[in-house]
């Protein structure tokens, strides 16, 4: 972990401000942003694992030269299908939860559901 | 080949099923369940009587491409998921099955488990994971009552967090050792330095943690398993066989790790506290989904405890537990289910002579409760029993008698419901005969599991273990004498106290479910700096 470069720097510091936007902030809809940026944070640290500069795509003509690692970039649409998958679903519920609380507020949707028995 | 037509099969039938228009389809589900049972009691039998291994592979070598991996215990959890499958059809096959979509999740919901239990690389997993918690946050909202959506919003956003971390921590270990194969990197780790590994070790496991609901994290647990809502079946999938998917999942994780951070005292002291604080909110509960949720947990508590013991005994007794566990929690959730549906409450106090009203019913619940307190000759007993000659001469023996003392006074408080004490006479209900034939089901093969108990473990787990008729002796006495201060307890105490009656629950709100979880983060985190580095 000597040789950590600035794409894995960028991710993490994805996934930590994501990581504050989901403790710091009551507001769903930017709750459900927030896992969005963390997904992308994490994409953006496995693209850059192992990666070095000089590096060129493993495609076409690649004698002689230093490839970079396929199997995080296949891994990667993966990850980015699930996470839309995931997002529609949030907001979806997000929406029918609206329609029935009135509500945006973590805290506020809480204390509507004790109140429903 | 089998492996794949497990996995694909559920999901392309239930497909076609939602496309044909054509009412009568609808049973061929059963089919397809019953094909898949055969087809895993197949490979089972394969593996057993070959001794090798099947494995599947996409893409030239195993280690870099899509593998499937099927061994002895893997295949026995997937006759497991494929039996519990086919039952709970069984026992909806007149109201929810009818509905093509919730056959189409439940049918996908079922193939994704069995991938769960196969998959060998870890994003196969991390995939099955994150697939099958979108499709159970749906099927708990499935009614959309008013509740349902937010526990199945909480749920959905609460798990993906905790997975969030766990693909953090597949991204930096993929970049430590270069592979994704358990197997691979069980060998590669092998060769590492701890302090090296303590990052991705942490982030794993604390993906691993908010799946199995250990005790800072476990907040959404009692919510998605308990919420009013959801049909009976959800609440058996979840609570009977989807959470020991990351029960397993925390078996595979510890074997990876093993070699280089071993850290059982840790989760034998998180498992215990676990368990302790499920027994104690399960007792301060009035819902009877509520009670079956938290009691969840303290199972969990004490499965995770027998895991992490490097023993075969203890070993085989948590493993066997989740097996017993997950067949008479999925009959105490059914059969409260069909009571809560004919009460048309959930309060404990308000539901009466369940025996008298609901007979299978009410004899359905009383097998579970005496599986779950390991009454002698039922399922519960035999793997209990193996917990605790595993524990034997570790600090943690002692406990292993609370947690048993506290099973009893929950489900003490929950046998209330069974008899008829207000002198109310309630009238016979004409049960349903699907929801009657697999609440029988499951009571028979509680006792069978209980009777053919050690030959079972010894046959699946390849041990050679016997029961010692005078420490079962003993131990039911043990038994008994719980009982009986359960029912002391209850009748002085809890029947007495209204805090008893008030459900306290620690209900937190999603910040602070994601402040718990970083929280469970460092805790391991320190807990890897103080014991291993």
């Amino acid at each position: 972990m000597n040789d950590i470069n600035t794409v894995e720097i960028a991710g993490l510091a994805l996934f930590f401000i994501a990581l504050f936007g989901l403790i710091a902030r009551r507001d769903i809809m930017k709750s459900i942003l927030s896992l969005m940026i963390m997904e992308i944070g994490i994409i953006l640290y496995f693209l850059g694992a192992n990666f070095r500069p000089g590096m060129v795509p493993p495609i076409g003509d690649i004698t002689n030269k230093a490839v970079a690692d396929p199997i995080p970039q296949a891994l990667v649409i993966t990850i980015i299908v699930i996470g839309v998958a995931t997002t529609a679903v949030t907001l979806s519920m997000y929406i029918s939860m609206f329609h029935r609380y009135g509500t945006w507020d973590w805290k506020k949707a809480r204390n509507n559901r004790l109140k429903d028995g | 080949m089998e492996l794949y037509s497990l996995i694909l099969a559920p999901i392309l039938i239930s497909l076609i099923i939602y496309l044909i228009p054509y009412k009568k389809i609808n049973y061929i589900s059963i089919l397809v369940q019953v094909g898949a049972l055969i087809l895993a009691i197949r490979n089972l039998m394969v593996i057993k009587s070959t001794g090798i291994p099947i494995e599947i592979n996409i893409g030239g070598s195993g280690l870099m491409g899509i593998s499937l991996y099927a061994d002895s215990i893997s295949s026995l959890f997937v006759v497991l998921v494929t039996w519990l499958f086919l039952i709970f059809n069984i026992f909806s096959a007149t109201d929810y099955m009818h509905d093509k979509l919730f056959k189409f999740l439940f049918l996908t919901l079922e193939s994704l488990i069995i991938l769960l239990f196969l998959s060998r690389d870890l994003f196969n997993i991390f995939i099955s994971i994150e697939i099958s918690i979108i499709i159970s946050a749906i099927l708990i909202m499935y009614k959309r009552d008013s509740r349902s959506i937010y526990d199945g919003l909480l749920y959905l956003m609460t798990n993906t967090t905790g997975m969030m971390f766990f693909l953090l921590g597949i991204a930096i270990i993929y970049r430590i050792c270069g592979g994704l194969d358990i197997d691979f990197l069980k060998s590669s780790i092998s060769k590492l330095d701890a302090r090296t590994l303590v990052i991705p070790y942490a982030l794993l496991l604390a993906g691993t943690g908010i799946k199995c609901a250990v005790i800072p994290v476990f907040s959404w647990l009692p919510k998605a398993h308990g919420t009013p809502g959801a049909p009976p079946i959800v609440t058996a999938i979840l609570s009977g066989i989807y959470i020991k998917s990351s029960i397993y999942l925390y078996i595979r994780m510890r074997d990876m790790f093993y070699s280089v951070i071993n850290m059982d005292d840790f989760f034998m002291m998180i498992g215990l506290i676990t368990s302790i604080f499920g027994f104690v909110f399960a007792l301060c509960q009035v819902d009877l989904k509520m009670i079956l949720a938290y009691h969840t947990i303290s199972q969990l508590g004490l499965m995770m405890i027998a895991l992490s013991i490097d023993t075969p005994i203890a070993q085989a007794g948590g493993m066997y537990h989740i097996i017993n566990h997950s067949l008479f929690k999925s009959l105490l959730a059914l059969s409260a289910g069909a009571i809560i549906k004919q009460y048309n409450t959930r309060n404990l106090y308000e539901i009466n002579g369940v025996m008298k009203a609901m007979p299978f019913a009410g004899i359905a619940t009383l097998v579970g409760i005496l599986g779950i307190t390991g009454a002698p000759f039922f399922n519960g007993s035999i793997s209990k029993y193996f917990i605790q000659m595993g524990t034997h001469g570790l600090w943690i023996e002692k406990f292993i008698n609370i947690i048993n003392l506290g099973t009893v006074m929950s489900f003490v408080k929950m046998s209330n419901i069974l008899f008829d004490k207000k002198k109310l006479h309630p009238k016979r209900i004409n049960e349903r005969k699907t929801q009657t034939i697999a609440l029988m089901l499951f009571s028979v093969q509680c006792l069978l599991l209980g009777i053919f108990g050690s030959k079972f473990t010894n046959y699946f787990f390849d041990l050679n273990l016997v029961v010692d008729l005078k420490l079962y002796a003993i131990k039911t006495l043990y038994w008994a004498g719980f009982i009986v201060i359960g029912i002391l307890v209850y009748k002085f105490v809890i029947s007495k106290y209204a805090f008893f009656k008030k459900g306290f629950a620690i209900d937190l709100a999603f910040n602070e479910i994601v402040v718990t979880i970083v929280m469970y983060f460092f805790i391991i985190l320190g807990g890897v700096h103080y014991l291993v580095l």
